[in-house]
């Protein structure tokens, strides 16, 4: 898969490249989501050569051309650490070039929380992925798939931005959600205000948002929907699944991003059951519990044991 | 010696090795200023992993080394970038030691990419990516076929690839 990233990557790297290589590559991309996100990787480390320019080709090539031909004074002091260390190096190296390339991957029903380099804090849903950048003019979170809390410092001179391929976020204060799901990305604010933007829209097509807004963004429009309690959209970030007389099918299908051995359900069947209250994301098997006793459905096992859940008879 | 438990407690570590990790350090760079920074950041180094440490000198020499090695590299590529900009702009464009600073950080990040991978599919990447030559011109630039200089830049991606994310 690294390979075949690796192709595309070199067939749209000249200007040669044609836009039945680009659709080709697209069409790679859609077959699988695994696809999608090597290929966002593999963009994102081409993008990092962008800034090279002629004086730093010649100093990459005068450092290599020195290192391969002789062992210096510096060296040879740093062979003979390399010795001492034992296997130190190979770690050293990839763990800087990791941290050139910062990436945070989520496995289903793990959340995490991490602060990033710039002091900013990043709650972390289940099955997400993400890459942090910072530069001498933004810091950039792209978000491949899932959903982040952000809690973002202050920096007036780099603005911190949320981008997914259907727009981006800037935080013009503090808090806020970036959710992405299928090819849609939603954004909600839960303190002070963010600009939305979707991508390759004019300036005229984003939106600026306050606390309780969401929208949200798909196929370069922006939709705006209805106002939420800031509170309970930031939940899952303190663990909880929390519901305020909801249909129990949407709590059902997100209460299913974080279990390994999803629910079953009849969507159709159980249409007109709502559910209210808080439900812990850590045991999802509880939770699921929790949801059954207070809407009186029926729990039972399908016959590979995976839960189900049906109207009482 | 005694063992430091689960959660390290880095003042701790500070205080009963910080001395000894910078006369470590002084012998290995022969200058106390940098070696009293260089502990420093294996200090900060130190708080941010929190591993749980059998023996801390050990440990801290490690990680000082690495941080003495990190360190080394990134001094001759700035020395290299100096050099290459004097040659070039002589004293027509000013430079400041945040600039060299930047400039050295991230050709050091570049070098880590490149600099292990064999001279030719180095070259070809160069070519494509930094000089924009099309394949064909850099076909005939490195006398091999359009085709190996493709596999070559393939090459190159899936290499930084592999650093980027080994897991």
């Amino acid at each position: 898969m690294i390979a075949q990233a690796a192709y595309w990557a070199a067939q749209l790297a000249t200007d040669e490249a044609t836009q039945d290589d680009r659709d080709a590559c697209e069409a790679w991309c859609q077959e699988n989501p695994l696809h999608r996100l090597t290929m966002e990787r593999m963009r994102g480390i081409d993008v990092q050569f962008e800034g090279t320019d002629s004086i730093g080709r010649e100093v990459i090539e005068t450092v290599v051309e020195r290192r391969s031909h002789k062992t210096g004074r510096w060296g040879g002091l740093a062979l003979g650490l390399l010795l001492l260390g034992g296997g130190g190096w190979l770690t050293a190296q990839t763990m800087a070039v990791r941290t050139w390339f910062p990436d945070y991957e989520t496995a289903r029903g793990e959340q995490r929380r991490v602060t990033l380099a710039d002091g900013s804090a990043i709650a972390i849903d289940t099955d997400a992925a993400l890459s942090f950048r910072r530069s001498h003019d933004r810091r950039a979170v792209t978000l491949f798939r899932g959903q982040i809390l952000a809690r973002v410092t202050k920096d007036k001179t780099r603005p911190f931005i949320v981008e997914t391929i259907e727009g981006s976020a800037t935080a013009k204060g503090t808090a806020f959600v970036v959710r992405r799901d299928d090819d849609a990305t939603t954004v909600t604010v839960i303190e002070s205000h963010v600009r939305a933007c979707p991508a390759k829209a004019s300036a005229a097509d984003c939106a600026d948002l306050w606390p309780g807004d969401r929208v949200r963004m798909t196929q370069g429009k922006l939709v705006r929907l209805g106002p939420v309690d800031p509170d309970a959209a930031a939940g899952w970030a303190q663990g909880w699944l929390a519901a305020d007389d909801q249909p129990v099918v949407g709590v059902l299908r997100e209460l299913n991003r974080y279990r390994a051995q999803p629910v079953g359900f009849d969507a159709a069947a159980l249409s007109g059951v709502r559910v209210s209250g808080s439900y812990p994301l850590a045991d999802p098997d509880r939770a699921l519990e929790g949801i059954v006793r207070s809407t009186g459905l029926r729990l039972s096992r399908a016959p590979d044991g995976s839960p189900v859940v049906t109207r009482a008879k | 010696m005694p063992a430091v438990a689960a959660t390290m407690d880095v003042g701790a570590l500070y205080a009963s090795h910080g001395d000894w990790l910078r006369q470590w350090l002084r012998r290995h760079t022969r200058c106390s200023h940098r070696a009293a920074d260089l502990a420093q950041d294996t200090f900060c180094r130190v708080l941010e992993t929190n591993e749980t440490v059998r023996d801390p000198r050990s440990y801290l020499s490690t990680v000082a080394r690495r941080i003495l090695i990190d360190d080394i590299r990134r001094r001759e590529v700035e020395r290299a970038y100096l050099a290459v900009h004097a040659a070039r702009m002589g004293e027509a464009d000013h430079l400041t030691p945040e600039r060299v600073t930047e400039a050295a950080q991230f050709l050091d990040a570049i070098l880590r990419l490149l600099e292990t991978l064999p001279a030719k599919a180095r070259q070809a990447f160069m070519m494509v990516r930094f000089d924009s030559l099309r394949y064909c011109d850099a076909a005939q630039a490195l006398g091999v076929s359009e085709r190996m200089v493709k596999r070559y830049v393939a090459q190159v991606y899936a290499h930084c690839y592999a650093l980027a994310y080994a897991d």
